[in-house]
């Protein structure tokens, strides 16, 4: 198991306790949406994400699914995936709360290292999502669906 | 004429003087990058406008509590430029439940008992950092799970100004 980082052993000292890697790890379910403003609708495979057609999400008329990947989480130990815009979203746990609650942050950096969001941390349970969106892709937007999978 | 985010921002509110506005127009029929821009900082906007509808939470309070934020985090060049154009539109405030809007970093809403709890509400934001963009936390209606918390970035920056 690899330690945590500096930061993690500074910042967060209530994580510091030691966990088995099998205990701490968690995985998030990554969905890769482009929403526009053609005509086509949402794709069915979306169904189950209301999220779209409420504002602000709801003024793109189309969303279609473009990657699904699932990212592991483990402490000091960032996962990532390229995006289609060529950035680079990075995920990795900082710790599990007794009560299961998974804290993990998150980043996006540009195709030469440089930051885009350079930090987001949040707290989540497991079946729980956020979107992160808004960045410009084709004439659109992507917008990154993030569920803790377990 | 350089067309700056606060110029768009005004322009989707329809608050653009004339001659500025015919430029932001004129960009848009030649970049289609300012089209983008204006995209999505009127998004942005919109997300924000409702937050602001929605709960009502007064607005001066936030700034201050945002301003705090910056000096415990990392201070942003943009977002200044980009968060008081926000605030100067009539009707846009940020008031954003857990965390911050434009680019001042955002720390949980301090809590009387403790450590906070997630329990089931939305996922909580603990910090964000938008770098050089503007960028919101707000939340919007989910599925069974309750609300849905969105962080939105948008591309724009101070520096993207294009030349027409």
């Amino acid at each position: 198991m690899q330690p945590p980082t500096s930061e993690a052993r500074s910042s967060r000292s209530h994580f510091r306790a030691a966990e088995p890697v099998e205990r701490a790890a968690a995985e998030l379910e990554l969905l890769v949406l482009h929403a526009t403003h053609d005509k086509r609708g949402i794709d069915p495979r979306l169904r189950e994400l209301p999220e779209l057609t409420k504002p602000p999400f709801a003024s793109f008329a189309t969303y279609s699914l473009l990657e699904k990947a699932r990212l592991p989480l483990r402490r000091g130990e960032k996962a990532t995936h390229r995006l289609p815009n060529g950035r680079t979203l990075g995920a990795e746990l900082v710790g599990v709360e007794p009560s299961g609650v998974v804290r993990l942050s998150a980043s996006i950096s540009e195709p030469g290292g440089n930051a885009f969001l350079p930090l987001l941390e949040v707290r989540a349970k497991v079946g729980q999502r956020f979107i992160v969106a808004g960045q410009g892709y084709r004439r659109g937007i992507l917008v990154l669906v993030l569920t803790l999978a377990r | 004429m350089k067309v700056s985010d606060e110029m768009l921002m005004l322009f989707h509110d329809g608050e653009l003087d004339a001659e500025r506005a015919r430029a932001v127009r004129v960009g848009r029929l030649h970049h289609s990058e300012v089209t983008a821009r204006l995209e999505a900082l009127g998004v942005l906007g919109d997300a924000v406008r409702s937050w602001a509808e929605q709960t009502g939470v007064d607005a001066a309070f936030e700034r201050r509590r945002a301003a705090r934020r910056v000096g415990r985090r990392r201070a942003l060049g943009l977002g200044a430029t980009l968060l008081a154009a926000v605030l100067a539109v009539p009707g846009t405030v940020p008031t954003l439940r857990r965390a911050g809007v434009g680019n001042a970093p955002a720390d949980p809403v301090p809590s009387t008992h403790g450590e906070p709890q997630v329990a089931s509400g939305p996922v909580a934001v603990e910090a964000v950092d938008f770098g050089a963009h503007p960028g919101a936390v707000f939340e919007v209606e989910g599925d069974a799970m309750g609300e849905t918390t969105v962080v939105w970035l948008s591309d724009a920056t101070a520096d993207l100004g294009s030349t027409l």
